[in-house]
This record gives C-alpha cells, sequence and structure tokens, in this order.
C-alpha cells in the first residue's frame, strides 16, 4: 500500500522473516516446555523425611516414604515434606537472656535493678517468691498430617504450652522446694501437663525431653539467697567444732581422773609402806631397848647430841657466879 | 505453523484459561466459601477439584481452617480478694463455621481482635471469681489453674461459637506476673526472708555449739570431781591403814616412842642457826669439869 511505504515498507520483511523463524523455533520450544512440565512431577523424599501426597489439595497418601517419587505435576498434585526423625530443641522459659540483662543493667543502673527486674520475665512460686527458670525442650514431629494441617503455628503452641505448664506446676511449690528436691518433679510435671494439652489439641508433636536448665531467684536476691547456704554451713562448722572440742575435752578428763587415781593409790601404798618399814625399825629397838632401858636411852641421847650439836652455835655459862664464864669452843667444822 | 497446528495451540492455549478461570482446587488447610456477586452460596469443607463461574461472577474466598494461636497482652485483673494479678494467656481457636465466620467476621485479624475481647473479658470475670491462693499456693489442692482455664475457654466458647462460628478450643496462661509495686515489695521480703533463715541457722548453730560445749565441760568436771573424790577416799585408807600400823606398834611401849619421835624432831628443828645455852652443871659437860675428870 502507498501509506505503508517508506520505514515500515522496509521493515516489513525483516518483521516477516523474524517471525518465521520464531514459529520455527516455537515448536521446539513448546516441546521443551510441556518436557519439563512433565519432568517437574519427580521429586524427592529426604532419610529423614516423611513426604504427604495431595491430589487437588486431597490427602491421598499419609505416608510416602524416603525415596525418589513422581507425582503429577502441579496443579493435580502436591508433595508436603515434613522432618519426622529430627529432633528439635527449643527453650522454654522465663529469665533475663545475657543480652537483655546488659541492656536493662545500662537502662536503669545498679541501684535500680530491682525495677529492671521486675520487667524481666519471671514466674511465682507456691509462697509468692519470684523465680527465673529455663527449660531445654526437645521434641519430635509425631503425627505429620496434624502437625502440617491441623495447626496453624505448632511450635508458637508448643511454647505457649509448655509455659504454662511451668507456671502451673511452679505455682504450687515453695521456693526451697524448687531450688533443691523439687527440680525432678517439677520436669515430670511439665512433661506430662504438656504433653497432655497437646495431645488434646491434636497438634502432631511428641515431647522427648524436659531439662530444667536452672531455676533461680533473681540477681537481686541471689546474694541473699547464697547466704542463707553460707549459714547452714557455718551452722555445721560450729557443731563440727565443738563436738572435737567434747571428743577432746572428755579423753583428756578421764586420762587426768586416771592419773589422779594411781597417785593415790600410790600414796596409800607408800604411806602403808612408810608405816609398816617405821614400825619395824621402832620393833627392834623396842626389843633393843627392853633389854637394857637406862643404857639404851643414855646412849641414843648422846647420839643424838653427837649429829645436832655441831652445826649449833653454843654458849657455856656457869651456874656458880657471873664470873669466869668459861667459853669453850668445840671444833665443829663450821667456818 | 501449519494452519492445523495454529489452531490446535490457540485452542489448548484457550482450554488452559478457561480451567484457570473456572477450576479451583481446595486445600486440606482450608474453607472455601463461593460467593457470587458478594452474596455467599456454597461453602466447601472437603478438599478436592471444583468449577464455579469465572470472576467477577463468582468468588472463591479462603479461610485457614487450622488451629490458629495467639497472644493476649499482658492485662492487670482483679482477684476475688482484691489482689492484683497481671496475666497473659494464649488462645486456641478455630473456625467452626465458615458461613457464620465469613459473614460476622469476614477475616483473620478481625477475628482476632473480637476474641481478644471476648477472651479478655472472660479472664476478668473468672480471676475475680477465685481467690489469690487458687492461683498460687504451697498446698497443692488449692491451685485451680486448670479449672479456671476450663472455665474461660467455655465462657469464651459460648460467645464466639455463637456469634462468630468460632471455636475457642483452648486458653491457657502462659504468663503471670505482680503488679509493678507488689512485685519490688516481694523482693524485699525475698530477701528480708533468706535473711531471718540466714540468722536462724547461725543462732542455731550457736546455740547447739554452746550446749555441747557446757555439756562437755559439765562431763569433764563431773570425771574430775569423782576422780579427786575417789583419790582422796584412797589416800584416805592409805592415811587409816598407816595410823593403824603405828598405833599397834607403838602402843607397846607408848613412852619409849614419845622419847624415840622427840629425839627426831630434835634432828630437825636445831639446825645451823640455833644457838645452844648449856649450863657448866649440865650432864652433858660433866667431864670437861677438871674436878670429874680425875
Amino acid at each position: 500500500m502507498p501509506k505503508k511505504d517508506g520505514f515500515f515498507s522496509e521493515l516489513r520483511p525483516d518483521l516477516k522473516m523474524a517471525f518465521s523463524e520464531i514459529r520455527k523455533i516455537s515448536r521446539y520450544v513448546i516441546y521443551a516446555a510441556i518436557f519439563i512440565y512433565f519432568l517437574s512431577g519427580i521429586y524427592v523424599v529426604g532419610t529423614n523425611e516423611i513426604g504427604i501426597l495431595k491430589r487437588f489439595g486431597r490427602v491421598i497418601s499419609k505416608e510416602v516414604k524416603p525415596g525418589i517419587h513422581y507425582h503429577l505435576p502441579w496443579p493435580v498434585d502436591e508433595i508436603d515434606k515434613v522432618r519426622i526423625k529430627e529432633v528439635k530443641r527449643m527453650e522454654v522459659g522465663f529469665w533475663v537472656k545475657e543480652e537483655e540483662a546488659e541492656k536493662l543493667k545500662a537502662a536503669y543502673g545498679k541501684r535500680e535493678l530491682e525495677v529492671a527486674a521486675v520487667i524481666a520475665p519471671y514466674s511465682l512460686t507456691g509462697d509468692k517468691n519470684i523465680m527465673h527458670t529455663r527449660i531445654a525442650l526437645q521434641y519430635r514431629v509425631k503425627d505429620p498430617v496434624q502437625f502440617l494441617y491441623d495447626m496453624k503455628d505448632p511450635d508458637f503452641l508448643l511454647k505457649a504450652v509448655v509455659q504454662g505448664a511451668i507456671i502451673d506446676s511452679i505455682a504450687r511449690m515453695p521456693v526451697d522446694k524448687v531450688l533443691t528436691i523439687g527440680k525432678h518433679r517439677l520436669q515430670q510435671e511439665v512433661h506430662r501437663m504438656s504433653q497432655a494439652r497437646l495431645d488434646a489439641l491434636g497438634c502432631g508433636i511428641q515431647i522427648d525431653s524436659v531439662e530444667l536448665k536452672s531455676a533461680e531467684p533473681p540477681q537481686y536476691v541471689m546474694a541473699a539467697f547464697k547466704d542463707v547456704i553460707n549459714a547452714q554451713e557455718e551452722r555445721t562448722t560450729l557443731i563440727h567444732e565443738a563436738e572435737s572440742y567434747r571428743n577432746q575435752t572428755i579423753p583428756e578428763a578421764q586420762a587426768k581422773a586416771s592419773a589422779m587415781l594411781q597417785e593415790a593409790k600410790a600414796y596409800k601404798a607408800r604411806k602403808i609402806a612408810h608405816a609398816q618399814g617405821e614400825t619395824k625399825r621402832f620393833s627392834k629397838m623396842l626389843a633393843e631397848y627392853s633389854k637394857s632401858k637406862d643404857v639404851t636411852r643414855e646412849r641414843l641421847y648422846i647420839e643424838l647430841l653427837e649429829e645436832i650439836l655441831p652445826r649449833m652455835k653454843k654458849y657455856i655459862i656457869s651456874e656458880e657466879g657471873g664470873e669466869d664464864v668459861v667459853r669453850l669452843r668445840f671444833f665443829s667444822g663450821q667456818k | 505453523m501449519s494452519r492445523g497446528a495454529k489452531i490446535i495451540t490457540g485452542t489448548s492455549i484457550f482450554i488452559l484459561i478457561l480451567m484457570a478461570l473456572i477450576f479451583y482446587r481446595v486445600d486440606v488447610k482450608e474453607y472455601i466459601i463461593v460467593t457470587q456477586f458478594g452474596r455467599p452460596v456454597k461453602t466447601i469443607s472437603e478438599p478436592g477439584l471444583y468449577w464455579k463461574w469465572p470472576d467477577p461472577i463468582q468468588t472463591v474466598n479462603r479461610f485457614d481452617r487450622r488451629l490458629q494461636v495467639y497472644e493476649t497482652r499482658l492485662i492487670e485483673y482483679l482477684t476475688k480478694d482484691k489482689k492484683n494479678i497481671i496475666v497473659q494467656c494464649f488462645v486456641g481457636w478455630r473456625i467452626e463455621h465458615p458461613l457464620k465466620f465469613f459473614q460476622a467476621v469476614g477475616s483473620i485479624m478481625t477475628a482476632e481482635q473480637k476474641i481478644d475481647d471476648i477472651v479478655c473479658a472472660q479472664l476478668g470475670s473468672v480471676l475475680g471469681d477465685y481467690p489469690m491462693s487458687a492461683i498460687i499456693s504451697t498446698d497443692e489442692k488449692e491451685v485451680k489453674i486448670s479449672g479456671m482455664e476450663a472455665r474461660m475457654t467455655e465462657g469464651a466458647n459460648s460467645k464466639t461459637s455463637e456469634n462468630y462460628g468460632i471455636r475457642v478450643k483452648e486458653i491457657g496462661i502462659c504468663r503471670l506476673v505482680l503488679p509493678k509495686d507488689n512485685a519490688q515489695a516481694v523482693y524485699r521480703r525475698m530477701k528480708e526472708e533468706r535473711r531471718s533463715i540466714a540468722n536462724k541457722y547461725r543462732a542455731e548453730g550457736k546455740e547447739k555449739a554452746t550446749e555441747i560445749r557446757a555439756a562437755a565441760d559439765r562431763q569433764k568436771s563431773d570425771i574430775l570431781a569423782r576422780a579427786y573424790r575417789d583419790a582422796q577416799v584412797t589416800m584416805g585408807e592409805g592415811d587409816a591403814e598407816a595410823i593403824g600400823i603405828y598405833a599397834k606398834a607403838f602402843e607397846k611401849d607408848p613412852e619409849f616412842y614419845k622419847f624415840l619421835r622427840t629425839l627426831e624432831s630434835y634432828k630437825k628443828i636445831l639446825n645451823k642457826k640455833t644457838t645452844v645455852i648449856l649450863s657448866s652443871d649440865s650432864d652433858l659437860l660433866r667431864y670437861l669439869n677438871r674436878k670429874e675428870a680425875k
């Protein structure tokens, strides 16, 4: 047409050629697309997974085992996979995470820590004490259909349920029990209550283990709690010291008592022996004396004087008058 | 491309587009309400493949039929005995009656708002029926948290079910705290309590230790006193026996004994410090006198 002359008339044969080329390729492109489309039906279920196959949205196979499988491509068939053997972990509880603690401290300063502690999560014990608890959960998917199709957010639900169980169990125990013998019981109760609730809701989750990682009083009162333990130890120490004093003193006293008795016995024996000896001596002398009384008396008297006079100072006075005092010096051996 | 192929391709594409507009899948996770010009005409709860007139004649509205979970805010409530407590709950709910839900609510977000109002009101009324000891108590039997939760669930459910086609499946307390002032008071009290317990232990320790030591001392003096007594008795026996021996011997001649004993005592009493004055007449010096010496 004369109107289409000029730019378009030159363009037209090029476009025509381009289109014919495209048409030639397009056949193969279409064949390839269809092939790829049907190829998309190949899928793999991993070794720790289970697959659930749906056709037009309806579940036709609940347990596709691990391996390579084929399904009709979308939108006919669809496969959902769940890691059924994987043990998942979660930490649940009421405590201050380290980073948060730093932030709170910086924001409120040490003096206001009690205020900060109020903001940090905690739970209440039966005797109205405040505790921080930290629980490590291990859980698995036990029913993949329930897990995927009955629950919108099963992990979130799990966390909420376990928190509820923690609150319920701790609210029944006094703080001393929670800190000491109650830990085991707490774990058991939390496990039992949570699992029961999850099962009632049809969650498809199996809790494998509940481990109480820590149950502590808050930072603010920690020192006071530690002091109680110190006080207990001090009490034990004081009592032990007193007992060892006792264990030392009594044997000591008994030893002393024994010694006293021994001494007394020795004294008695000595006294008797002494008496016996003396009286024997006396009897002998008496025998002598009886034979010649006067002579013996005289002899003994002079013997005595012989013994004692030498060491004494002596003066001899004349009875006959004041003059002529005779002073005799006996050699006494004394200087 | 031949005419025939063109027609086939064209028709296929047309058919595919038509199928996309007419057919729809209902997944196992959802409810479907088909509306015709905005008015609900069909409810589908079975998964599978269905058909409808294309938009805008008929529209597919999808609703998540799974259990939804959300958490309420932290709200302060009053217990029966006028104690303040701050509670946060998790609520598990699902759509039970899709049509009613669609008509009354419309979307999940709106649903949560409406549920929240009902749940919070239930919390208030149920909590107000129980004393604080039903929530925290060292007596296990007093704590009725699960009972309270069941009541709340039932109460909330009766309202949501009727009005919104929503079933509240579970309400559970997931956070329980005290108002700030109460909590601070609790901290102070905890500190005081611990302090008095520590003091008690220390006092007990001191008391017991003192007791043990005193008892030990008492026993010690008992032992020593008895031993002293026994020793005295023994010594006394010794003395008595000795006296007996002496008496028996000396009474044979008391005079002689007195004589001997006195001589003994002179030996002891008169020592080098003693001065003796002798008379020149004395017997002892008799032989010193020249007259007598002859």
